[in-house]
Order: structure tokens, then C-alpha cells, then sequence
């Protein structure tokens, strides 16, 4: 405290400095004048007086000085007389303010973007209390090597028989109608049981949840709903009026109780959380021994989550039932947080990578453009060393100069900053696991990089000319001409060095950039056996659980004809299954005239006969479902890889395939593969049957595929759930585009090739500018050694292929080192590349074409420059 | 008579302005008076040597400054002790005795 209230009284000088000169100036007037007066009263005459007083006293301006030097005031005035020269020194010169001021920004923003956005990526602040006892559970399946959601009887066990947790809860989901203006929407509701808020610790930011009361059957189970943030605001304009209102869910009036928190978002591998309505347990236990929920809990203070799963798998599979049938699941607790974790996670560090790279490139770039100014202020500097400046004045003010251009730097750099965090931002989250909040571009942390990055830049930049100082021969300096002001052989091998180090920082970037894209390109190309623009996927589903099988049909038919009427609409098509929802209709076929042949695992879709033609997918051979009606034989379409496989070289059309559940179809057409599953996957096989019908259980879930004559719109989307909704209000219906279900399959691949490429983009200009300022530089240092050449005869061309053939050798060693970092680097890529080397050597060739072309262009004006020198004028400037 | 003046030691200018100021607030000039009393007219303070002077004991916390309006009517700055330094004071002054009474026995060794 003492401490910081003396350094306070020193800092005060700062910006009170007037006040206090004042003060002190009269303080000693008051001195003087009290002293003559007591002199005067000894009996002098006040000349006399005054005189005495000043004798006694010592001089008033020394007096001033010593208590100046005291209170610090020197010190804050020579700080301010340095940064005042500074400022003037920079503004005579403002293209190098300019140029390393932009370069700087440019480096330090990216940076601070790409550290604060792979800093909340992969540490994504959680908005559950103590969320380190906060854990989900789920039961890994050592057989595909993959985690699947719980089952609803170990919920029950786990409640009954466990003492890891504190709290425990189970959520199930619902996709549901959320009418609101008579415009339904399809949503996704989530079941849970009581104790489900108070497992994540996360109360009501409005209204309450649920009381217990409410988690009974029957009863007010249901007739109560908690919003979420999202659909508060999207559905219901954020008015918290909403609470206490009924509203028009799933096809019953429900009593809006609360609205949970913006933040309070599904983890990754949780259905989404729009709407929360209370289950019940003994609803639980109800819904059978084998449905699945959503599990997660809160363990007991002290217990770890590996001691909580080692109980729960002692407990052994909570329903009995063949153990041979379960004895590949094994039960595991893991900490919420682990759930987060991106499997991309390796890709953010190229990222950061990338990044770094760029910020290097500024850098170096300062550097190069600070160490030329250095040079031609040698003179100068010399002087000011020989008049009496000691060395470690002119120091400090060359490290001010630094430091003020990355304080400059550092607030443009801020700036970029912020914009990139919210341009590349939503990029960058599309690779990440999970619904998150956006990246935050005011936050703590981005002030907190920003100032660390200047400030390493600050004092990068600082190092070269403190040394070039220390290194100054006065002498030397002020003997040379004007003419020929000194750059030494060092100085030049130095700046080359750094243009090369520049140029092929880029050339990685360029290439990781390139092999990314190419990949892109090459998964977008290869595509998914059909195009999926122009179609809407109506979403969702009516359970023919709900009514009888025939009416549902008849609903599908007069659904699909509902939405045909809807203007814009081209075509209509039913389905169960959606082509890239990553749904697969797990079925086992064979031919049926084999018995004894094996039976393939196959994907199994019920369709309309529009589905084919909607999809533009060629029937490569029979008539397909064209002709067939309900109540006819029952014949199934098989894809190619399907046909390939059951019948090796043989025509499968006629033929009689098994399913399970049906009698024996006939296979009636083949169609062309699909992907659907990604560009990546292989395709499957693939069986069709009419959605009419029916196999073994009877249970059957439509959605709807429309195309659309143009683009899809908000007011179409609007209209197709109106007729949906029309013809039955339970049908749910979600649309969205097939683009997004595509688009959704190269989430990683996108992110990646943007970011790569917005990196290599800004690194090429940043080098571009630093080989062009070099280039430049040199050529006006060498002025006179260029007249000389002409006077004696060179042409003009020959001067401008020297200067050239200087320029693009150095680019041609830094695209060589370059190209060398980047078949190394690039296969930390690899997991993101499709059908692309990471040493593809088309694009290094492209890479290596577009830098020499670039550094052609960055030399092409010094060189022309060079050419131009007039011999006379260059000769006699000495 | 003047050359008989003495500077004072290093280092107890400091001790002595807030032995002056125990007793009570006083102005530059006052205290300058102060002193030379207190020395029996010995010391004269320099203006040059008591302004900073305390400045630097305001900068440690052991015055504090205010305006105010002397006997004569005049704007005058004021000092006051604060009990930080009083304490310095108490302190030093045990400090200066050790010292003084461990040199005045080492100078009457015979």
C-alpha cells in the first residue's frame, strides 16, 4: 500500500505537471517575501531586506531544479520531449509509419483472432456450476469403437443402486409442433426428469422450472413448458410477457413457466434443447427397458468419474436378457467437458500454426522496413552520438519509436481483431462438437492477447536497431558522402535473408492453403451421386404409431398433394429415410433363391415412386415403381452396389429378393449409387420399396423431399409447413435444404480451406509488400551505382534485368525453402484431405507460378524505377 | 559569523524537518526559521536543500501538504506530521542516538 501511494505521487507529474510548477513557483515567492519582510523588521531597508533573503536562501531556479529532479518532474518531461521528437520524426516519413503500422495490424490481429477463437474452441467456458462434477453417461460399443446414448432401465438402476452421484438425470427428445400465429414449426422438445436443471446447476433466467409436482403422469405433466433462450427469441420476440401464457405445442396448450439462460446450451451428443417439458420416472420405466435417453449426472463431491463407472459397470446390464446380446457395451461416466472436446482438435493447433506463420511475416516485414530507416538515419544518429548524446539516449529513443508504432499496431490490430473473431468465427464453429454460444470478440482475453502480441512485437521490433546502435562507428558514419550513405554487406545479406525467411513463410501457407482447397474442390466434385440444390427436406415425421396404417397412407398421399399445390414447388416425393441425414436403415437381404448365401447388410428406405426422378438419380435398368400401385406384389428397387454384390454377373431384374419382415419383392429396377453419407463413405447397398409397403412391425415415419423452381425462400418454407400442417396437425415438419444436410458433411474441410486460405491470402500481400519495399529501398540506395552502369553504356533494359533477376532470385530461394517446410508441414492436413496429396504436386507447382509471378510484379516498379535513372542527375547528387 | 555556518550532516536535514514539525504545522519559511533556532542560529537550510527535502518526505507519507493562510494574512503552504512520521521520526531519532553515543565513546577512547 505504502508502496503503491509513493509510486502513485510519482506518476502525478504525469498529468498535473503545471499545477504542481505553479504551486511550487508560489511557494517560494511566499518564501522570499515572508523572509524580506523579517528582515525588514530586523531593521534593513527593503532592498536590503530582499537581497539578504535571497543570499540566505540560495538561488530560486536551482532551488526549482533540485526539487524538480525530486517530485520527478525531468523525468516525465524528457519522456514527453523524446515521444514529442518521435511523433514529428514519424510524421516527416509517413509511407514508413504507414507501411509497418499496417503490416503490424494486419500480423497482431490475426493472431489475437486466431488464439481467441482456438482458446474458446477447445476451452469453451461452460455454463454449469462446478461443471467438474457434472458428467454424462453413456455405454461404449467396443464392437464399432463408438460411445451410444444410455438406456432408459439404467437410469432406473443407477437411481436404485449407485452412490457416485450427488444428482442424476435422463432426458428423452420429441420432435413437435410449436404453433405460434397459426405458422407451425417443427422443434425438438426435451423430456426430463426432476432432478434434470439442478444436474447442470443452472436455474430459470426467467420465469422457474419445474416443481416436483409437475414430474407426474398424467397430471400437469405436460401441460407445463421451459423455453429455451433460442426459441424464446426466435419464436416469441424475447417479450417475457410469454410467461404465464399458454402456447401451442404438439397439439395441446402448454403453460410457458420459465425461460432457461442464453448459454444454456445441448452438449455435443445431446439432442438439442428447444423446449423442456417434465417427464415423469415412472414414464421411464413405462417407455420399456431398452429406449434410450440422454444421461447425465452430478457426482458426489470427491468421487471421480472413473470410480463412478467402475460401479455402475459392476452393477452388470440393468435388464435381464441374454448377456451375450449387451456383453460388448460397457457403461462409462465422462466429464462433461471431455464431450467438447473437437475431435479436429489437432487441426486448431494449424490453425495457430497458420496464424503464427502470418505474424512472423508482419514482423519480419516491420523489421526490414525498420532496419532500412535505421540505416538511413545512420548519419543522423552518428551525429546526434557525437554532439554529446550518449548512446543509451539515442537507444530509448529509437525503442519509443518501436513501441509507439506497435501501440498503434496494437489498437488497429484490435480493431481486425474483432472484425475476424466475427467474420471467421462461425467458420471456425462449424467444426467444433455441439451447440456454443459465438466466439466472443469482447472478451477479456482478446485485450489480454492483443497487449501480449504488440508487446512481443514491440520488442522484436526493437531489438535491430537497439544493436544497430550499439554497433554505430561515429566515425565511419560521418565520413561517408551522402552519396554513398553507408549499408554495409552484412546489413544487405541480413535484409535478403529476411525476404527469403518472408517469401517462404508464405509458400507453406500457400501450399497448405492450396492442398486444402484442392481437396475441397475435389469432395464438392465427387459429390453425393445426386445434386442436392433446389430440394427441401421436410423434416420430421408422423409415427404411424399415432393412427391406423391406412389413413396414414391416405395422409401421406393428400400431404403430398397439399404441398404440390404450393406454388414454386415442382415436385414431391415421400421417404422414409432422408438421403444424407445419416440415417441408415439397418437391413439384412439376400436373393431368395439362396438360402445358403450370406446375407448383406444393406440400407433400407421406403419411398414414393416421385423419390428417383426428384433426386435426379437414373434408373439404370427396369421400369421402377412406375405403374405400381398399393395392394400390388410387393417389388423393391436395388442400387448398383446391391445388384453387384447378391447377384455377381447376373440381371437382377425379376429376380426375388428377402427382407426382413416382407415376402420375398421383386426386384423391378436398379438405380445409380449414392454417397449419402458424404463424398468420403462408400456407398452402400442400397434396397427401395414403395412407401405403401408394409413390413413386419407396421411402424413406418415419412418425411417429405420437395424440389423447388428456384431458390428456396423463408415465405415458401413458410407456406409447405402451412399445407403439411393443413392436412394434419401432428405431422411435424422441419424444412430445410438438402444443401445444408451437404454442406454439413464437409464442415471440417470447409473451415480448414477458408481459414488456410484467408492466412496465405494476407501473408502473400504482406510478402509481396515487404520484397516490393526491399526491392525499392535497394534500388535508391544503388542510384548512383545505376547511373554509373548507364552513363557507361548499359540500357535501360539491361539495368532492369538486373535489378529483376536480384528480386526473383531471392523470391526463387524462399520458394525453394518453402516448398521444402511444406511437404513437411502439410501432412498435419491429412486427416482433412480428399483425393489430394499432401505433396500434390500440381498445386506446389501453381504455388510456385503465383509467388514468381507475384514477386515479378512487387520487383516490376523498383526495376523500372532503376531503368529510369538519369546518369547526369545521379552523378552529380554526390 | 556566516562562514561559521555549517552544512548539515547527509541524510539528517530529513530527521530534523519532522523533529520541527512535531510540535506543529508550519510553512517553508516557518520551518526554515524553525531550524536555525533549533540549531541555535548554527544551520542555515538552503532553500535548495529543504524544498526537496519535502518533497521527498510527502512522497513517502511521512508530511502532508495543505494550503493555507499564515499569521500574516498570506496563502502559505502548510506541513503536517503524519503518524507514519512520527514513527520514522521516534525511529530515527533512537537511531541517531546509538550512533552519536557509540562515536562520542570511540572519539574519548583513549
Amino acid at each position: 500500500m505504502h508502496r503503491f501511494r509513493q509510486i502513485l505521487f510519482r506518476l502525478q507529474p504525469f498529468f498535473r505537471r503545471r499545477k504542481i510548477e505553479a504551486g511550487l513557483s508560489e511557494e517560494l515567492r511566499t518564501h522570499l517575501d515572508m523572509a524580506t519582510e523579517a528582515n525588514i523588521v530586523a531593521g534593513m531597508s527593503p532592498e536590503e531586506a530582499q537581497h539578504a533573503a535571497q543570499r540566505d536562501f540560495g538561488g530560486t531556479d536551482k532551488a526549482k531544479e533540485l526539487y524538480r529532479d525530486e517530485r520527478g518532474i525531468r523525468w516525465v518531461e524528457n519522456f514527453l520531449r523524446d515521444l514529442l521528437f518521435v511523433v514529428r520524426t514519424l510524421r516527416k516519413n509517413p509511407g514508413f509509419m504507414l507501411a509497418v503500422v499496417a503490416t503490424l495490424a494486419i500480423g497482431i490481429g490475426a493472431t489475437t483472432a486466431m488464439i481467441v477463437i482456438v482458446w474458446q474452441g477447445l476451452f469453451p467456458t461452460l455454463p454449469f456450476a462446478h461443471e467438474e462434477r457434472v458428467v454424462v453417461i453413456d455405454e461404449f460399443d467396443r464392437q464399432r469403437n463408438t460411445s451410444m446414448v444410455e438406456f432408459a432401465s439404467r437410469y432406473v438402476q443407477i437411481r436404485s443402486s449407485s452412490n457416485s452421484f450427488a444428482k442424476i438425470a435422463a432426458q428423452g427428445a420429441e420432435q413437435m409442433n410449436l404453433v405460434v400465429n397459426g405458422d407451425p414449426e417443427a422443434l425438438i422438445s426435451a423430456w426430463v426428469t426432476p432432478e434434470f436443471f439442478a444436474v447442470f446447476g443452472v436455474n430459470a433466467a426467467c420465469g422457474r422450472t419445474f416443481y416436483a409436482e409437475e414430474h407426474v403422469t398424467g397430471g400437469a405433466s405436460g401441460a407445463v413448458v421451459v423455453l429455451s433462450h433460442g426459441v424464446w427469441l426466435q419464436r416469441f420476440g424475447g417479450d417475457t410477457a410469454v410467461i404465464g401464457r399458454e402456447i401451442n405445442l404438439g397439439g395441446r396448450l402448454r403453460r410457458v413457466v420459465g425461460v432457461m439462460p442464453e448459454r444454456f446450451l445441448a452438449p455435443p451428443g445431446f439432442a438439442s434443447w428447444g423446449l423442456f417439458l417434465p417427464l415423469a420416472e415412472d414414464e421411464l420405466v413405462k417407455a420399456g427397458a431398452w429406449s434410450r435417453v440422454w444421461m447425465a449426472g452430478r457426482l458426489k463431491p470427491g468421487v471421480l468419474p472413473g470410480e463412478a463407472g467402475a460401479e455402475i459397470s459392476a452393477l452388470g446390464m440393468p435388464t435381464p436378457g441374454s448377456p451375450n446380446l449387451w456383453n460388448h457395451l460397457e457403461p462409462q461416466v465422462i466429464p462433461i467437458r471431455d464431450k467438447y472436446r473437437p475431435e479436429t482438435a489437432r487441426l486448431f493447433w494449424v490453425f495457430l500454426g497458420a496464424a503464427a506463420f502470418l505474424h512472423s511475416i508482419a514482423i519480419v516485414n516491420a523489421l526490414n522496413l525498420a532496419l532500412m530507416r535505421i540505416v538511413s538515419r545512420r548519419r543522423e544518429l552518428a551525429v546526434r552520438i557525437a554532439l554529446g548524446g550518449n548512446r543509451v539516449q539515442v537507444g530509448r529513443l529509437l525503442l519509443l519509436e518501436s513501441l509507439l508504432l506497435c501501440a498503434l499496431a496494437g489498437a488497429a490490430g484490435l480493431g481486425i481483431a474483432h472484425g475476424a473473431i466475427n467474420l471467421l468465427g462461425g467458420v471456425a464453429a462449424d467444426s467444433l462438437p455441439g451447440e456454443r454460444p459465438a466466439f466472443s470478440s469482447f472478451s477479456g482475453e482478446i485485450w489480454m492477447v492483443a497487449t501480449v502480441c504488440a508487446v512481443v512485437t514491440g520488442l522484436a521490433l526493437a531489438v535491430v536497431p537497439a544493436w544497430r546502435v550499439g554497433r554505430t562507428s561515429v566515425q565511419d558514419a560521418l565520413k561517408e558522402g551522402a552519396g554513398s550513405l553507408g549499408d554495409s554487406r552484412r546489413l544487405q545479406r541480413l535484409r535478403s535473408m529476411f525476404v527469403v525467411l518472408q517469401t517462404a513463410l508464405t509458400v507453406a501457407l500457400l501450399a497448405g492453403g492450396g492442398v486444402t482447397m484442392r481437396s475441397y474442390v475435389a469432395l464438392q466434385r465427387a459429390g453425393f451421386g445426386f445434386d442436392p440444390s433446389g430440394k427441401l427436406a421436410v423434416d420430421g415425421a408422423l409415427e404411424t404409431g399415432a393412427i391406423p396404417v391406412d389413413p396414414y397412407l391416405d395422409l401421406a398421399s393428400r400431404a403430398v398433394e397439399e404441398i404440390g399445390r404450393v406454388s414454386g414447388v415442382r415436385t414431391v416425393a415421400l421417404a422414409e429415410n432422408l438421403p444424407l441425414s445419416n440415417w441408415i436403415g439397418d437391413c439384412q437381404v439376400r436373393a431368395a433363391e439362396r438360402p445358403e448365401a450370406p446375407l448383406i447388410n444393406c440400407s433400407c428406405n421406403k419411398v414414393s415412386p416421385e423419390y428417383f426422378n426428384l433426386l435426379g438419380l437414373p434408373v439404370l435398368a427396369g421400369r421402377g415403381f412406375v405403374g405400381f400401385k398399393r395392394g400390388d406384389a410387393p417389388v423393391v428397387i436395388v442400387n448398383e452396389t446391391l445388384a453387384r454384390k447378391a447377384f455377381p454377373g447376373e440381371n437382377p431384374l425379376g429376380r426375388r429378393l428377402e427382407m426382413p419382415g416382407m415376402p420375398a419383392a421383386e426386384i423391378v429396377g436398379v438405380v445409380a449409387d449414392t454417397r449419402e453419407r458424404g463424398a468420403r463413405a462408400e456407398a452402400l447397398p442400397q434396397t427401395f420399396v414403395p412407401f405403401w409397403q408394409r413390413n413386419g412391425d407396421g411402424t413406418s415415419w415419412l418425411t417429405i423431399l420437395v424440389r423447388v423452381e428456384g431458390g428456396q425462400s423463408a415465405g415458401l418454407n413458410a407456406a409447405i409447413r402451412r399445407a403439411a400442417f393443413a392436412v394434419e396437425p401432428r405431422w411435424t415438419m422441419h424444412v430445410r435444404p438438402l444443401d445444408d444436410y451437404a454442406k454439413d458433411t464437409v464442415r471440417v474441410e470447409r473451415t480448414t480451406t477458408v481459414l488456410l486460405e484467408v492466412f496465405a491470402m494476407l501473408s502473400l500481400g504482406l510478402a509481396a509488400m515487404g520484397l516490393f519495399a526491399v526491392m525499392a529501398y535497394s534500388v535508391a540506395q544503388r542510384r548512383r551505382e545505376f547511373g554509373l552502369r548507364i552513363a557507361l553504356g548499359a540500357g535501360p533494359g539491361a539495368v532492369q534485368r538486373l535489378v529483376l533477376g536480384r528480386g526473383l532470385a531471392l523470391a526463387a530461394i524462399g520458394l525453394l525453402v518453402g516448398l521444402g517446410a511444406a511437404a513437411g508441414l502439410t501432412r498435419f492436413l491429412r486427416s482433412v484431405l480428399f483425393e489430394t496429396g499432401p505433396c500434390d504436386p500440381a498445386i506446389y507447382i501453381a504455388v510456385a507460378a503465383g509467388l514468381l509471378v507475384v514477386a515479378l510484379l512487387a520487383c516490376w516498379l523498383p526495376a523500372q524505377r532503376a531503368a529510369q535513372v538519369d546518369p547526369a542527375e545521379a552523378l552529380r547528387a554526390e | 559569523m556566516t562562514n561559521e555556518k555549517s552544512e548539515l550532516l547527509q541524510g539528517t536535514l530529513d530527521m530534523l524537518i519532522l523533529k520541527a514539525l512535531q510540535l506543529k504545522p508550519m510553512h517553508g519559511f516557518g520551518l526554515s526559521i524553525r531550524l536555525r533556532q533549533m540549531s541555535r542560529e548554527l544551520f542555515q537550510v538552503e532553500m535548495g536543500s529543504l524544498y526537496p527535502a519535502l518533497c521527498r518526505l510527502e512522497a513517502r507519507g511521512w508530511v502532508k501538504a495543505e494550503w493555507g493562510v499564515s499569521d500574516h494574512n498570506r496563502k502559505a503552504r502548510y506541513y503536517v506530521l503524519t503518524p507514519a512520521g512520527r514513527k520514522q521520526l521516534q525511529a530515527e531519532t533512537t537511531q541517531w542516538e546509538l550512533l552519536s553515543s557509540t562515536i562520542n565513546a570511540m572519539l574519548k577512547a583513549t
